[in-house]
């Protein structure tokens, strides 16, 4: 098992430079660069200014230099400095992953809270109304885009019946944190976030179930005349939980960009708002230290699920 | 065939199939369905509630909704539809070189596609609309450059299997090229999961590009877009009490993709031998 881990973090090391180099040179493609940025819009600027501005950031070195550079600062951890309000990259960063981190946390408990049992629901009276209804409630999760359901989250439990606040995450002005506001301001986003994944986590409950359902040891539980409940919860659905893992496994690395969306609506302060905020202003040293950051969250997040699977079935485990 | 026989028995399949129809026929036809150009500006009716003049009212300069909705969905169709067949084509190309000629050729694929799944899409979208610019052409390239991991997994998997048949091992004794092994022996018997794959695709492409367009970074206004009339619910007061602005097009959204997503699950259910509906 150890090997394993090992091993699959020796190989990932190639994976995440190959996106660091990846971004860097797409970041260096965009027309326009930083400096262009920071001129007012009465111009005025002479030519001279700009140019000396652009050797001080050092803009004007080769790519493979600036490249090198970058990833000699950021292995001792130093990401830079944002281009835009010249506060640590890193520091930055760190701000908002608390937010995106609380967000994202919530909308997947909510999804799996809510999508296990309805998915079970749906398999134990399959084909009935009761499954079709959860079968369109699937459809509708995946088909609604984040940013409508949140606009019309927003629009009816905000605007028409004032019930949750409909931004941010703390109300204006407030000073330290208070949980219970806290919760207010999360409710709507994190449900808006749940809906895609409980639909998910209730399709592949259901189809999970139901092939469980049909093996011999569920038969052979039936004959000995154990309670349906019990057969069910004890012997079903403990094998059926492991593809319903390793699909809220793939979810989760996704989750990650999937936030952007939702932050955006709710105005929620996460990494995603921060993503946009930096595409647009041209930031790369935010660009580049989010990219890795992100990179190596996903990358983090898939070998924990795959120990969590090795530990969860045991025939992978002596692999 | 019995596959088209099983997608029509499916009830949501044939509703969706409708549906879409439906939706694209309005599409397509709305030079003829609507007298507005969708962005003529028109000040002295902004604003305007549904009326008897603009079945679905007017925006905030006086656009009518109507012919916009009709517009939009063109652009936001015709870049899913199209982005869909960009990745499914690219997607089915490396999946075949991978699971036919296995060895290095396929090591190397499958790590790119590995190292392009892990990594959230959305970002490297962003960065490359930033680069080549926002537009129809240039979203349909960038969509369909980035969901090709997806297609060439499936077609590997495929193709690993199916490359074991005797009618492969057959045609490849009788001396056929191995482009023709690939593409006309082999594909046309992976045909279904890329097909079910191809509708899915296009569903979650229409709402990418809804998305890219509602942040601003896909179609630029003034073009219509389903995503990019979303945008303008962001102001409180349209939000509060214009909801024809808004409410048009994302339900055109909403209907689209789930129509589009329950013709892809009666694929499925039609073209997948071992479909759990069959009850014989």
């Amino acid at each position: 098992m150890g090997r394993y881990i090992v091993r699959r973090i020796l190989i990932s090391i190639p994976t995440v430079l190959g996106i660091t180099v990846v971004v860097f040179l797409l970041s260096n493609m965009i027309p326009g660069d930083p400096i262009d940025y920071m001129i007012p819009p009465e111009g005025g600027i002479a030519p001279e200014t700009l140019e000396r501005l652009r050797q001080a950031y050092g803009l004007d070195r080769p790519l493979p230099v600036r490249y090198a550079a970058w990833l000699k600062q950021a292995l001792t951890g130093n990401l830079g400095y944002r281009f835009k309000t010249h506060e640590p990259v890193l520091w930055a960063i760190a701000n908002r992953f608390p937010p995106t981190l609380l967000l994202i946390g919530t909308s997947l408990v909510i999804g799996t809270v809510v999508g296990i049992p309805l998915g079970m629901m749906a398999a134990v009276r399959q084909y009935s109304l009761l499954d079709h209804l959860m079968s369109v409630i699937a459809f509708l999760g995946v088909s609604l885009p984040a940013f409508f359901a949140g606009l019309l989250a927003i629009y009816f439990f905000s605007v028409k019946w004032p019930l949750f606040p409909s931004g941010g995450w703390q109300p204006t002005g407030a000073v330290g944190f208070h949980f219970l506001d806290l919760v207010r301001h999360l409710v709507l986003p994190a449900t808006v976030l749940a809906l895609i994944h409980i639909a998910t986590i209730l399709r592949y409950t259901r189809s999970s179930l139901l092939e469980v359902l049909e093996k011999e040891y569920v038969m052979t539980a039936r004959a000995k005349g154990l309670a349906e409940r019990y057969v069910i919860v004890r012997h079903a659905l403990k094998n059926a939980l492991l593809p319903i893992i390793t699909v809220i496994g793939l979810i989760m690395p996704t989750v990650i960009g999937g936030a952007v969306f939702t932050e955006s609506i709710f105005s929620w302060p996460g990494m995603g708002t921060l993503f946009v905020d930096a595409v647009v202003s041209r930031d790369y040293p935010l660009i580049m230290g989010m990219t890795l950051i992100i990179a190596i969250a996903v990358l983090l997040i898939n070998l924990a699920v795959d120990i969590a699977y090795g530990f969860v079935n045991p025939r992978i485990r002596y692999e | 065939m019995q596959a088209l026989r099983r997608f029509l028995r499916h009830r949501f399949a044939l509703a969706g199939l409708v549906v879409f129809c439906l939706i694209a026929s309005s599409c397509a036809l709305a030079p003829y369905l609507t007298p507005y150009n969708p962005n003529q500006v028109n000040l002295r009716d902004a604003g305007q509630p549904p009326s008897s003049a603009h079945w679905f009212g007017t925006d905030r300069i006086g656009r009518d909704i109507l012919s916009r909705t009709l517009y939009g969905g063109r652009v936001s169709l015709m870049v899913g539809v199209l982005a869909t067949a960009v990745s499914t084509v690219i997607g089915t190309l490396l999946g075949a070189l991978a699971g036919f000629y296995r060895g290095w050729v396929e090591t190397c694929i499958m790590r790119l596609t590995d190292v392009a799944m892990t990594f959230p899409p959305i970002i490297i979208i962003m960065v490359f609309v930033s680069i080549v610019g926002p537009g129809m052409w240039n979203l349909i390239f960038i969509l369909g450059i980035l969901s090709w991991p997806g297609v060439c997994r499936l077609v590997r998997a495929e193709f690993l299997a199916l490359r074991e048949m005797e009618y492969v091992e057959a045609s490849i004794a009788l001396g056929a090229s191995p482009y023709r092994v690939m593409f006309r022996h082999i594909l046309p018997n992976a045909m279904a999961p890329i097909l079910v794959n191809g509708s899915f695709g296009t569903a979650a492409a229409i709402l990418t590009e809804s998305g890219l367009s509602f942040l601003g970074l896909g179609i630029p206004p003034p073009t219509a877009s389903w995503g990019n009339m979303l945008n303008n619910a962001r102001v409180i007061s349209v939000l509060e009490s214009q909801p024809w602005i808004w409410l048009p097009p994302g339900i055109m959204i909403v209907l689209s993709v789930l129509a589009i997503n329950f013709i892809g699950d009666g694929l499925r259910d039609a073209l997948d031998p071992k479909s759990r509906q069959s009850r014989t």
